[in-house]
């Protein structure tokens, strides 16, 4: 196909010897990229946050406003039965619809206060405690997968800075650990997978690929059928990184948070 | 399950392709893409004109705008080819911010290849090779010069690049042919210079 005389292909040859990236290179620039997707979507969960919290002010608002004017309405009912002389039934008639709205209200303002709960769940904290503190001693009590899975997901930058045991290239011994645990999902063997991860992870959780390595663990899960454990461990990384092609990986498998109606 | 195990993935382990808009549980594998093209990033960032001091921000951009895109991947060219149009549009951005950066600032002159800090295991006729060869690459037009490097470079066959470029075979054959012309042209400039000897 090429037309080029041969010492112009020379010429190419030689130059794409010294095209190489220089050492580190490839480590310095990959660190980079994973802190700028890590970076971005932990943005993009704060701006989801806030605006959670901004619809439920709104919500609030606007319950309120339905509060005075239902009230403003009641009041000015009362008036009107209190200088009439017939029986008020449709007052009587509007306490108890007065009650049922202030219940809805209520019941509508606490369900506001558990749909937050739901966002920030009680054991979000515990991961982050995972990655800054020494495990505690109950800290046995909470599952290893979903433990080890939370720390890797909040992971990367900011979890606990122990030396690798290891004198290998951290990032190399991470591929190494991510590509073993991949080779044994393909080949049927889901549990030597999560055996690998796990082993890895309790020597080091800090990793450019944290992502990854809970993409093959909800995979792995899913192959064993523990969807429960899936969805566990899936669900930190939907929440904090829902446009990442990770979390779409998610999506696509038995760790799919239920459809909302 | 992995996309190594799709039926309908070639198993050309050259090829990792993701197909997660088309089957479920399928790792887009990012990690492996990088592994995989980071060279060919590199080098193609290079002789693209990025300057070498300021490649690896560059190829830092490629690679964090492959994973924000990379579930928009639709398998409908190959990997390598979808890697370089995200390429090629991150140098086009580079060398406008560096263009209205030097009409700013004039003192900021491009730094020429050849100056890049020296490596060990760098002979020196080979960053000389490079040094003239991406003289002669900057002498080329955009068009010309991307048809040029995948085809003379990166031996991409002809269709693969008309789908890297989003451009028709007939334009594609047309570029080349005379980006040829033009790279011969410029070679034998360089000759006349005595800048290279061969």
């Amino acid at each position: 196909m090429s037309d080029l005389d041969p010492g112009l292909r020379s010429l190419i040859d030689d130059a794409r010897d010294a095209e190489a990236p220089p050492d580190g290179a490839r480590e310095r620039v990959l660190d980079r990229v994973m802190a700028r997707v890590t970076a971005a979507a932990a943005g993009a969960a704060a701006t989801t946050a806030a605006a959670t919290t901004a619809k439920a002010s709104a919500g609030v608002a606007t319950w309120l406003k339905v509060v005075l004017a239902g009230s403003l309405v009641v009041g000015a009912g009362v008036a009107l039965s209190v200088s009439s002389d017939d029986p008020p039934p449709k007052v009587q008639q509007a306490a108890p619809g007065l009650t049922t709205t202030t219940e809805a209200i209520g019941r509508a303002l606490s369900q506001d206060a558990s749909a937050d709960d739901d966002e920030l769940p009680a054991e979000e904290p515990a991961s982050v405690t995972v990655q800054e503190d020494p495990p505690e001693p109950n800290a046995s009590a909470v599952e290893p997968a979903a433990r080890s899975t939370s720390a890797a997901v909040a992971l990367d930058e900011e979890a606990a800075d122990t030396p690798p045991e290891d004198t290998e290239d951290p990032f190399a011994l991470e591929l190494r650990a991510l590509r073993d645990a991949r080779a044994r999902l393909t080949s049927g063997d889901a549990a030597g997978a999560l055996v690998t991860l796990d082993s890895y992870e309790a020597k080091q959780l800090k990793g450019a690929l944290g992502q990854e390595r809970v993409v093959v663990r909800v995979l792995a899960l899913c192959q064993l059928g523990r969807v429960a454990e899936a969805q566990r461990a899936g669900a930190l990384l939907l929440r904090l990184a829902p446009d990442s092609p990770t979390a779409n990986r998610l999506r696509n498998s038995c760790a799919a948070p239920p459809a909302t109606p | 399950m992995l996309a190594a195990d799709m039926p309908m993935v070639e198993r050309d382990p050259t090829t990792p392709t993701a197909l997660v808009r088309k089957v479920p549980d399928v790792v887009i594998e990012f990690e492996s893409i990088y592994t995989k093209y980071f060279d060919f990033v590199w080098r193609s960032v290079l002789r693209l004109g990025v300057e070498e001091a300021l490649a690896e921000d560059v190829v830092q951009e490629v690679f964090v705008i492959v994973h924000r895109r990379l579930d928009s991947f639709e398998s409908r060219s190959s990997l390598k080819t979808w890697v370089f149009g995200v390429t090629r549009g991150v140098v086009r951005n580079h060398r406008r911010s560096r263009k209205r950066q030097r009409d700013g600032h004039k003192e900021i002159e491009q730094q020429p290849p050849g100056d890049a800090p020296a490596r060990p295991d760098d002979t020196l006729a080979k960053r000389q090779a490079q040094r003239v060869l991406y003289a002669i690459l900057d002498e080329l037009d955009d068009a010309r010069r991307e048809v040029f490097i995948l085809a003379e470079l990166e031996q991409m066959p002809v269709v693969e690049i008309a789908e890297a470029l989003d451009t028709n075979l007939n334009t594609i054959y047309s570029r080349l042919r005379q980006a040829r012309l033009r790279f011969h042209k410029a070679a034998e400039r360089h000759r006349a210079r005595d800048d290279w000897r061969v």
